[in-house]
């Protein structure tokens, strides 16, 4: 693989791991908030 | 001393302990006994479930080996992310261990050794498994708290690492001796969404003062092509990415103790491949994010700003991403992502004092005692253990002087627990011919991984030999006594697998 092509894999990775951390952050978030507030199970207890 | 800093490092100090105890608030321990205590009564749901693998595998010492580890490699070590996501997603797919291990209803792993193969065989594993961890943990308080007080030295709040180590370990001993696992899940909740909040904040941040294109112009100019490919910068290489497959995908999830024992906590079957498959990105991003802030930092200081780093030595690369952070963000943002570091480094610790301690009283104690399922024993014997581990990591901290970065030494000491660790599950889970005596030979030739520590390596002439050649001929002649022990065991083959505890 070129430099070029390692380069713009490792830009690729890095934004789409930032996006999708930031996702299972907010999923986990909204389940606690639900279980707290007692709107169903939420995702932490489904 | 930087007050306004200070005012919001108390501020938002307070706010997490009452969030803290908030979280607890009625949600403390929902019965007695051993499985509440040991695996938090065996109700986890997938969302908590993914927070708490996350939150334990995403420590402060994550942050501080892979930001050191982008310091020093460039873009080329985003490719131990990678090796994790790809290891990690493997193990979600096809249940690797995860799946039959929840199935056995054991409490802790060494637990499933008896069930396997007898109970002198649990003993012995425990014994293995809770050396590897423990010397494994040794660095985790003196990182952190070199992390924490480089990047808070750096904003004019001056801080004395010896009473920071202290103060943390203090902190850390309390609160995972307070309610068993269940304690450690509902901080590890919160812990794991701070911290996101905290690390994709800081990204955000530096993003603007050091752009992407300047970034990735200035790892090209100042170290060539390696800073982007892993296979041709001499510290890293195929076999090294190989072994970060292994290490840092499979073994992380599949065999790692801290993490492993999340699969016992869960309360379906169905959900434990979910959790794992779902948890594969963070296993990226936990590499990936603080790598990148090791790249920044390299950015940072290359050029005007490389004086700043002088003082520092050979702990450079190691206070470099710290030190930035320090420098350049606002007093209310730096506070806030020192709480989410300190979060960070609890949530890594409770999870890691609490297996261990958990493991020696469960497995080596309570067996040689006899009083395995004796409640009151087991919990007083945990929490002495715990007490007993945070004074050895802090001694371990202030002696030990290995030369290799963070990350390696990790990866070293770990393998010797999971070169036979892995040998023993797999062989126990998949292979119907293993017996007594092949896991017995497989741990004590899977505890020549030892040899991969640094000092260790140098006292035996093996300095010739790389960390991942050492773990793989580890992992080789685990596999070679486990199944020629096996083989030769015919007496072991005839007996029933219920008739050998």
């Amino acid at each position: 693989m070129s430099v070029d092509a390692w380069t713009a894999l490792w830009v690729v990775l890095l934004w789409g791991s930032s996006g999708a951390f930031l996702l299972v952050t907010f999923y986990i978030l909204g389940g606690a908030l639900m279980r707290i507030f007692g709107k169903g199970n939420g995702a932490g207890n489904d | 001393m930087n007050s306004a800093t200070l005012w919001f490092l108390l501020a938002f100090s307070v706010l997490y302990i009452v969030l803290i105890l908030f979280a607890h608030k009625g949600r403390a321990a929902k019965g007695t006994g051993l499985t509440e205590f040991f695996v938090s009564g065996r109700d986890l749901g997938l969302g908590t479930a993914i927070a708490t693998l996350g939150a334990t595998e995403i420590g402060l010492i994550t942050i501080a080996y892979n930001a050191q580890k982008g310091f020093n490699e460039g873009f080329s070590a985003f490719h131990i992310g990678l090796a994790a996501l790809i290891g990690c997603a493997l193990v979600g797919l096809f249940g690797f261990v995860v799946k039959p291990i929840r199935r056995t209803g054991v409490l802790t792993l060494p637990e499933y050794y008896e069930q396997r193969f007898g109970r002198d065989v649990r003993v012995f594993g425990a014994i293995v498994m809770a050396a590897g961890g423990i010397l494994n943990m040794g660095l985790f308080l003196k990182v952190a708290s070199a992390f924490l007080a480089a990047m808070l030295t750096a904003n004019g709040i001056a801080l004395n690492v010896n009473v920071l180590m202290v103060t943390l370990i203090a902190v850390a001993v309390v609160y995972t001796c307070y309610g068993g696992m269940r304690s450690v899940i509902i901080t590890d909740i919160f812990q794991f969404v701070l911290l996101g909040a905290g690390l994709i904040a800081a990204i955000v941040f530096l993003s603007g003062i050091i752009p992407m294109d300047q970034a990735i112009e200035i790892v090209a100019r100042e170290k060539g092509p390696a800073g982007f490919d892993p296979l041709t910068n001499d510290n890293f290489g195929p076999g090294y990415a190989l072994w970060m497959v292994l290490v840092a995908g499979v073994v992380s999830a599949a065999i790692w103790p801290t993490a492993l024992s999340r699969a016992l906590c869960i309360e379906k079957e169905e959900n434990v491949q979910r959790a794992y498959l779902i948890a594969s990105v963070i296993f990226l991003s936990r590499m990936v994010l603080p790598a990148f802030l090791g790249v920044l930092a390299f950015c940072y200081f290359t050029g005007a700003n490389a004086a700043l780093l002088e003082g520092y030595g050979s702990d450079a690369d190691l206070v470099a991403t710290p030190y930035m952070l320090g420098h350049v963000m606002p007093g209310w943002l730096l506070a806030f992502l020192a709480v989410a570091m300190f979060a960070s480094f609890m949530s890594t610790q409770d999870s890691y004092l609490f297996c261990w301690s958990s493991i020696i009283a469960r497995d080596i104690v309570g067996p040689l005692t006899g009083k395995i399922d004796a409640e009151r024993f087991q919990i007083m014997t945990t929490r002495i253990g715990i007490f007993v581990i945070a004074l050895y990591e802090l001694y371990w901290g202030l002696i030990y002087e290995g030369k290799e970065d963070i990350w390696d030494y990790l990866a070293v000491s770990g393998s010797i627990y999971f070169c036979s660790g892995i040998v023993l599950m797999a062989g126990g889970l998949y292979w119907p011919g293993a017996t007594r005596r092949g896991a017995i030979w497989a741990l004590v030739l899977g505890f020549t991984a030892v040899f991969g520590l640094g000092p260790l390596k140098e006292a035996v002439g093996l300095e010739g030999l790389s960390s991942p050649a050492i773990g793989f001929g580890a992992i080789a002649l685990s596999v070679l006594g486990f199944v020629v022990g096996s083989l030769t065991d015919a007496k072991g083959r005839a007996q029933p697998k219920g008739a050998r505890s």
